[in-house]
């Protein structure tokens, strides 16, 4: 098992793997959210700042790799990922 | 084309590969056919215009043409096309010309073991598979294969469970009523929830499809669904071994289904490529 990134540019894989490590953090942090808005442990107030500060967060990931021209290496990285984790999956609970 | 890979026949029989820096000369291989009382060679033309031959086992036969011991490989994507091609239209001569096939994928070739040439390796091979070939051609006989293939259109399914499902309609109404911040969460919420949503509209439309159409034939095969393609996705993949009449009725099948952004692709006769 191994994740692809462009050795003939290895800025551009690096920043392309943080990148994809960036938007799986955030992933976690708005599933995180919505379970604490869900549960009552926010009132509407942080409920609204912490949906702001995702949000800049996401347009500010959104706007780096637009300019480094990265939306297929984070894509492919995480698509990578994610086979990644569908094998260990396979493995642990076999179809047959 | 229905299958392009290297089929090993040393996998099956054990003992086809040549030996190790020697280059014996190679059969290329066509398809098994079942013979009658006597052996009518064939009058086609193979790859690269070779001559294609029977070679006989009892009352089997294997359509050959000699060759190299190595695989047809060539980066000319054109040329590669064009002996697929060839491979095929031999396959489908066969069909016509023989009562009863067993079709190779392309790129079948048998190497000579050491001390014994390309031919009789076959004939060792068609010896020793006797069996299992016979029972194969049983279960081919006076069928062909059709290729049944079902797609969903996520884009359509998606803009219809956002207009019926009530969780969903819920969810999006929040969203439009909500603040910035809480919009984007619920957003995200959304999302989620419409993908799962999908997800077990495209494993309901599969177990009904599937339902719906696989008592109409004997004998089928589940093959791999190929990754989405932007919003299309692949529901099943299925390969049939049907007679005239179960086509007709796996046709039938395949017309009375209708549901928003499904569409079906049905193509055969083939030779049974995924039965063999």
């Amino acid at each position: 098992m191994h994740i692809d990134i462009d050795e003939g540019n290895l800025q551009a894989g690096v920043l392309g793997l943080v990148l994809a490590l960036v938007e799986i953090i955030q992933d976690a942090l708005k599933t995180q959210a919505l379970r604490r808005i869900e549960g009552g442990g926010l009132d509407d107030d942080e409920i609204e700042r912490l949906g702001n500060a995702l949000m800049e967060l996401e347009q500010t990931v959104t706007k780096i790799k637009v300019e480094q021209n990265l939306q297929s290496a984070v894509e492919q990285i995480r698509t990578g990922l994610d086979d990644i984790i569908n094998e260990v999956v396979d493995i642990f609970n076999p179809k047959e | 084309m229905p299958h392009n890979k290297n089929y090993f026949l040393a996998g099956d029989a054990g003992s086809l590969e040549g030996a190790a820096g020697a280059l014996p000369a190679g059969r290329y291989l066509y398809c098994v056919i079942e013979i009658g009382d006597s052996l009518i060679q064939p009058t086609m033309r193979g790859i690269d215009e070779t001559y294609v031959y029977a070679i006989q086992y009892r009352d089997i036969a294997v359509l050959t043409h000699d060759c190299k011991s190595e695989p047809y490989n060539s980066d000319d994507e054109r040329q590669v096309i064009d002996w697929v091609l060839c491979h095929e239209k031999v396959i489908e001569a066969a069909m016509s010309s023989y009562a009863n096939i067993l079709p190779f994928a392309f790129n079948t070739i048998v190497k000579g073991k050491p001390g014994e040439v390309a031919a009789d390796s076959l004939i060792h091979w068609l010896e020793m598979n006797y069996s299992r070939l016979k029972s194969k051609l049983k279960i081919v006989c006076g069928k062909k294969e059709y290729i049944v293939k079902v797609f969903l259109d996520c884009c359509i399914a998606a803009t219809e469970l956002m207009n019926t499902d009530f969780e969903l309609k819920a969810l999006q109404e929040e969203v439009n009523v909500s603040a910035k911040g809480k919009a984007f969460l619920m957003q995200g919420k959304l999302q989620t929830l419409l993908k799962q949503k999908l997800a077990d509209h495209a494993d309901k439309l599969f177990h009904d499809i599937y339902a719906s159409i696989t008592p109409t034939i004997a004998k089928y095969q589940v093959e791999k669904v190929k990754p989405p393609e932007k919003d299309e996705l692949m529901l099943l993949n299925l390969s049939c071994l049907a007679e005239k009449n179960e086509c007709e009725k796996l046709g039938e099948a395949l017309e009375k289904i209708n549901y928003s952004g499904v569409t079906v692709s049905f193509s055969g006769p083939w030779p049974p490529y995924s039965f063999m």
